[in-house]
């Protein structure tokens, strides 16, 4: 009975911190230890969801912003996985600028839109061609490094069958990759969502990341760390989504 | 006896400067602006510190962030920040004071097209686009004025900052851009780009004060001599600016623009009476904007919102 409540399940521990960290923020709000007008207590941040529902065109916001995500996460994955395989292929190319893709991976290309804006002006190309920029490394290197640890028995067996060369791609390396590349594919997504509200706050243009700067500059503080609730939320469930397609494809391959 | 006579004037001389200085912290919502420029023009000329005042100087991003800043005790008093966002604030319950007037109008934002594109006038800019920098930015209101009282159906475009609005105008992208001095007025002298609209084309804005300086209302109550000083010492400043030429190198230099350019921008975008810190003015008209755009939920008259203003040093 005492080891279960010292040690409980991952998901009841995982509620029990949240609400642990819901409620200090709630008393240091509600003390003035934390100005309201600065990080409203969250029984002022959740109603306030509900508000944005009516006023301020939630759901509209959300599927501008999430259709800008899948977008940008379609081309950024579809030319990822051709680099990717490119760079798997060519040995002297995977040599040559594997690393460069990994220290892109790691810059903050979301101060490039300046850059964007002038290419492709203040509208949603540039939001998305930015989020698949975003997009790209992940799905570049997991691709890459997929194939290249596909074991060389399974490949073997391939040659053993005299498979043509398309078989070999659709039976062997894809099956073998599908793990790495899918969470290239999951980094990939994250990253077009941060990248996506990033870019719509920045250029004030779009749905979610547009709301929240638009919130923050008529001083609705309580609806704008609503807002930033809700993409977090969204962006959880997302996560779990992808998770779970993973899961699912893996077994049915 | 002669080294104790040195040793005391030192003394002196130190306690009656910095060490009796009170420091105050002021936040600018730009730099290489004229309007924002007079509290960094004042230390330079040393004005601040002759009223006892050591101002630390910072810069925000305007709007929320500097209101923000304020409530938090970040900083002590802002300056030029839009009077639409502080009735937002205050409406619900924020704890900020208005202590003076920063601009009156809006004679410093102006309008214009690549001069190869024939717009000469808001009257050309029939199905043209039409920048602002932000959705309920002082822009997009004034540009929606522009066209509302001009009858002209433009299409009001979103485009951002003043710089990559230039280079949307410049590419073609938008046909009348955005823009505050110093910024253009070089493209303007050479020809390059004309204006097409001013804020202060609207009859009903240029009587309106769109701009103030704030403080928080808890220190405001704890040191108002030390406001009422810094207040002074701006009102200082700023009659010092328009009487002294040495100012306009200030500007210059801050704008990092020829003299030439910030000695146009200042006399053709920055009339004095613009900039008078004594009286709010059109409070009626702020009062419709803010539920237009949605700063407030529902439409408030000036008793409601008197308490926001504690004007420090009336007009004499």
């Amino acid at each position: 009975m005492i080891t279960s409540i010292l040690r409980p399940p991952p998901i009841i521990a995982r509620m029990a911190f949240f609400a642990v960290l819901l409620g200090a923020w709630e008393w240091a709000s509600r003390m003035g230890m934390v100005s309201r007008f600065i990080a409203p207590p969250p029984s002022e941040v959740v109603p306030a969801i509900g508000l944005l529902y009516h006023d301020n065109e939630l759901v509209t916001r959300f599927l501008r912003t999430f259709g800008q995500v899948f977008a940008a996460s379609g081309i950024g994955a579809a030319l990822g996985m051709i680099i990717g395989w490119w760079l798997h292929h060519n040995k002297n190319a995977g040599r040559a600028f594997t690393d460069w893709f990994a220290a892109i991976a790691a810059a903050p290309l979301v101060l490039l839109f300046p850059l964007f804006l002038v290419l492709f002006g203040r509208n949603a190309s540039t939001i998305i061609a930015m989020g698949a920029v975003a997009v790209l490394p992940p799905i570049i290197l997991k691709t890459k490094e997929g194939l290249d640890h596909v074991p060389p028995v399974l490949i073997n067996v391939g040659r053993t069958f005299n498979l043509t060369r398309w078989q070999h791609i659709r039976l062997i390396m894809m099956p073998a990759s599908l793990p790495t590349i899918f969470t290239g594919l999951r980094l990939g997504l994250v990253f077009a969502l941060i990248n996506v509200v990033g870019v719509e706050y920045l250029i004030g243009f779009g749905g979610m990341g547009l709301m929240i700067a638009e919130l923050g500059d008529r001083f609705e503080v309580a609806g704008m760390y609503a807002a930033i609730l809700f993409v977090v939320l969204c962006s959880a469930c997302f996560f779990w989504f992808t998770a779970r397609l993973e899961t699912w494809l893996l077994q049915t391959r | 006896m002669r080294k104790h006579f040195v040793l005391a004037a030192t003394l002196t001389t130190f306690l009656s400067g910095t060490a009796f200085a009170e420091t105050l912290k002021v936040a600018l919502p730009q730099k290489g602006n004229w309007d924002t420029g007079i509290v960094e023009f004042g230390v330079k000329a040393g004005i601040f510190k002759e009223a006892g005042l050591d101002i630390e100087i910072s810069y925000t991003a305007g709007g929320a962030a500097t209101v923000q800043a304020v409530i938090s005790g970040s900083v002590d008093v802002a300056m030029q920040t839009g009077l639409l966002g502080l009735i937002g604030a205050y409406a619900k319950g924020a704890p900020v004071r208005v202590i003076s007037s920063a601009m009156t109008g809006s004679p410093d934002i102006y309008w214009y097209a690549r001069a190869d594109k024939n717009i000469k006038s808001i009257k050309d800019a029939t199905d043209k686009t039409m920048s602002y920098s932000a959705a309920g930015s002082s822009s997009h209101l004034l540009a929606l004025s522009l066209l509302d009282q001009a009858k002209i159906k433009g299409k009001p475009t979103a485009t951002g900052g003043i710089p990559s609005t230039y280079t949307q105008v410049m590419s073609g992208q938008i046909d009348i851009g955005w823009a505050v001095p110093p910024f253009g007025v070089e493209d303007l002298k050479a020809g390059k780009i004309n204006i097409v609209a001013k804020g202060n084309d609207l009859e009903e804005i240029r009587d309106t004060t769109v701009r103030v300086n704030f403080a928080n209302a808890d220190s405001l109550k704890t040191k108002r001599a030390l406001f009422v000083k810094f207040s002074e010492a701006y009102i200082k400043s700023l009659e010092w600016s328009y009487a002294n030429d040495k100012a306009i190198d200030y500007f210059a230099e801050s704008a990092e623009v020829p003299r030439a350019v910030a000695l146009e921008s200042r006399n053709g975008f920055y009339p004095k009476e613009a900039m008078q810190p004594y009286d709010v003015r059109g409070l009626k008209v702020s009062l419709q904007q803010a539920v237009d755009f949605k700063f407030i939920p529902k439409p408030m008259d000036e008793k409601e919102i008197a308490g926001l203003f504690d004007i420090l040093v009336p007009k004499k």
